[in-house]
């Protein structure tokens, strides 16, 4: 080939990207802190954070085409929508607060439940995932 | 609902369009690839919300925080990418995928606060 084809990688991601990315981050972020306003803190951030990583992991696998081609859809519902239901931000000051006020055992066992459900519900989300495709 | 949410929501928004931006801009330039992108990105948003819950009253962390950082930072892609890294094989790196952000991130948070 004499003309190099223009590498989308490098062109960045498309307006429509961004905008599903736009949609979908507003419906996780509300419906994160709709769920923040009716449990408390720390179960909170463990639910949404828990579901947002199996729903994640479900799409993960069944929008696979999506995700490598870089869809709408999928900017939508991943990357939006469960990239902004779930928070790392939320987790860190949560589980910090706690050391300060001097509960380093629950700061510890708090990042540990998290990060010990949290994987499990990855793995599991992309079994189902591709046991649906 | 309160004002202060119906602003949250869109910056949540604006939040997961940074983090888009950032992984795609750091997918082909940083050692590591998309992972390392997310992991920058959620060590950041904890460093930024450190500052804004040391300097801010409730509604800047409710629209902030809540809102622009809960919606950059992320816990579902950093599951998912540590699990792509272990089950195609790659242990010590899905173990530096899931350990780095952990403590870098809590690090960068306790810093930020004690500065703010």
């Amino acid at each position: 080939m004499s003309v190099r084809a223009p590498d989308a990688a490098d062109a960045g991601p498309g307006r429509h990207v961004l905008l599903a990315t736009l949609v979908g981050g507003m419906a996780g972020t509300a419906l994160r802190l709709g769920v923040a306003e009716a449990v408390p803190a720390l179960w909170a951030t463990l639910a949404v954070n828990l579901a947002g990583a199996l729903l994640l992991g479900v799409l993960y696998e069944r929008l696979r085409e999506h995700r490598l081609g870089r869809s709408g859809a999928w900017s939508a519902l991943g990357p939006g929508l469960c990239g902004a239901l779930t928070t790392f931000s939320a987790l860190q000051l949560e589980a910090v607060d706690l050391a300060r006020d001097g509960s380093w055992k629950g700061a510890l066992l708090y990042l540990a439940a998290s990060l010990c459900l949290g994987l499990p519900a990855a793995a599991l989300g992309r079994r189902l995932g591709r046991a649906g495709a | 609902m309160s004002g202060w949410l119906l602003l949250a929501i869109p910056l949540g928004g604006l939040g997961a369009v940074v983090r888009v931006l950032a992984t795609q801009a750091g997918e082909t330039r940083l050692p590591g690839g998309a992972p390392t992108a997310t992991g920058l990105v959620n060590v950041v948003g904890a460093a930024l919300l450190g500052l804004v819950a040391g300097w801010g009253g409730d509604p800047a962390v409710l629209v902030l925080g809540g809102g622009l950082l809960g919606g950059m930072t992320t816990f579902s892609t950093w599951m998912v990418e540590a699990d792509e890294a272990a089950r195609t094989g790659r242990t010590r790196t899905a173990l530096l995928i899931v350990a780095l952000p952990l403590v870098l991130g809590a690090l960068a948070y306790a810093a930020a606060r004690a500065l703010a």
